[in-house]
């Protein structure tokens, strides 16, 4: 397992999900959709 | 596609590099996971080699925490929210040649804006409509989208809405937005975007010379560009700390124009969506594939460069797609989406404001919503469970859900058909998401 691996794994685990990388983001709002939905 | 097993039908995992993977669920869209070696390993035991899970297992705890194998159900009849296309007038200042709005007055003059506006009045009677509607119903969320026409002509009228909604009891969350093509006086309009704290999404179709051949306002007789207006008024609304969001419609006259445009929106840590001509004009095969190069070029390059700290599906999403969603159609027109005409008249969207299922005013909001999805035109739209076309049978189906449906229906006659863009939908969708897995990736190695 190379450095880069473990580290990702120590810090997200082993399936990494947008909202571990962005938590902090309105990634799924309406205000993205802004025409549409 | 490699073909599934029946019990996961529908997941994918691709390799990002030696050491990382990407999986996503097609038939149950959870948002695209990134997985160590080993994680990718076991799923492709799992889903292609007939492994069982292990509840005891670190990893598949992993994999199915993750929602990879959720059976996600697409939206169900119950109201949460409701999104209202509020038509505050049926006039705009510029002459879009593709604009959908049905029956639009372009370019009204300043005399005939009033005449094309919905009347104070009338705003205040639909506000409380809206409020007893979602009140009734038990719906939390009332998203108002202040549209039309270019709304900031009569921007009072938008100020007097806001003040009626917040003069009434506060059982329902009220939002607003607007969508403009950002040719407003700043000094009338940023203070009421600033009072009712109002989000903005602003038109920009090109860069400078292709944005202006199609964005043009008409004075003495002589077309006007309006970019450096535009992009004037977006600095007023940057040093007032709005940040708003783009819209860029693609034409075949600017599709060459995506890439500055991406970056111009990207250095102002501006999020964009960018969406496809919805004109009747069906465009030649060449036209098509043309528009795939453009924008696989472009998520290509934001997949492996785009900064990290902007995520893709936030700020340079792609048409109606949300990966994170199970669609069985691309938008929840006649659902939780209505638009309501200057007049009052309700429809399922501002693209068929011609097919009107009542006055809000005088009829309330039950009866239309009941309507359309009794009406033959509108039923599969307002419940789409319905659809039974040849999308349904698409391994993308989720994703595109067909697309735009009003735009299927005004060129083809039919939901139940491909939608005029399929073949660049069908292209493009594997290159989104691995531009998206690459940006995550990127943002993944960037922390020690």
């Amino acid at each position: 397992m190379s450095e880069i691996e473990a580290n990702a794994i120590d810090t997200f685990g082993d399936v990494i999900q947008e909202e571990d990388l962005y938590p902090d983001s309105n990634l799924d709002t309406n205000e993205d959709c802004q025409d549409c939905d | 596609m490699k073909p599934f097993s029946e019990k996961e039908k529908g997941i994918i995992v691709r390799p990002l590099d030696d050491r990382f993977y990407y999986a996503f669920n097609f038939n149950n869209p959870s948002g695209i996971k990134i997985l160590s070696h080993r994680a990718a390993k076991r799923l492709i035991a799992i889903t292609e080699e007939g492994d069982s899970y292990d509840k005891n297992n670190k990893i598949d705890s992993s994999i199915i925490k993750s929602g990879l194998f959720h059976k996600t159900n697409t939206a169900s009849d119950k109201m949460t929210h409701l999104s209202v296309w509020l038509h505050v007038t049926n006039s705009c200042n510029l002459s879009c040649y593709y604009c959908y709005i049905p029956n639009l007055r372009k370019p009204a003059d300043s005399d005939t804006i009033h005449n094309l506006s919905m009347k104070t009045h009338d705003a205040k009677t639909i506000s409380h409509r809206l409020i007893s509607y979602c009140e009734e119903r038990e719906i939390k969320n009332l998203h108002v989208k202040f549209a039309g026409g270019e709304p900031t002509l009569d921007i009072t009228l938008i100020r007097e809405f806001c003040r009626e909604i917040s003069k009434q009891p506060k059982k329902v969350n009220v939002s607003y937005g607007m969508i403009t093509n950002g040719v407003f006086n700043a000094n009338q309009v940023i203070p009421i975007l600033k009072e009712f704290d109002i989000t903005l999404s602003v038109s920009i179709d090109g860069y400078k010379s292709t944005h202006d051949d199609i964005r043009f306002h008409v004075i003495n007789k002589r077309k006007n560009g309006t970019w450096d207006l535009i992009w004037a008024n977006i600095e007023n609304l940057l040093s007032v700390g709005i940040m708003p969001y783009l819209l860029y419609t693609i034409t075949p006259s600017n599709i060459n124009d995506i890439h500055k445009f991406s970056d111009l929106a990207h250095k102002l840590n501006l999020g964009y969506r960018l969406s496809l001509e919805r004109s009747k004009k069906l465009y030649e095969p060449e036209i098509k594939k043309k528009v795939v190069t453009k924008l696989t070029e472009l998520y290509c390059e934001l997949g492996r460069n785009m900064n990290y700290e902007l995520p893709i599906s936030r700020y340079a999403r792609f048409s109606e797609w949300n990966l994170k969603k199970k669609k069985n159609l691309a938008c929840s027109a006649g659902r939780n989406y209505i638009a309501i005409s200057q007049r009052g008249y309700v429809s399922s969207c501002q693209m068929g404001m011609n097919n009107k299922y009542g006055n809000i005013m005088t009829d309330g909001l039950e009866l239309p919503m009941v309507m359309m999805k009794k009406n033959g035109y509108t039923s599969i739209i307002a419940k789409p469970i319905l659809r039974n076309g040849i999308c349904n049978s698409c391994e993308y189906y989720y994703v595109c859900s067909g697309g735009c449906p009003e735009h299927t229906v005004n060129t083809f006659g039919t939901i139940d058909t491909l939608s005029p863009w399929c073949t660049v939908f069908g292209s493009l969708i594997p290159v989104y998401m691995e531009s998206i897995a690459r940006q995550m990736l990127r943002k993944i190695r960037s922390k020690k």
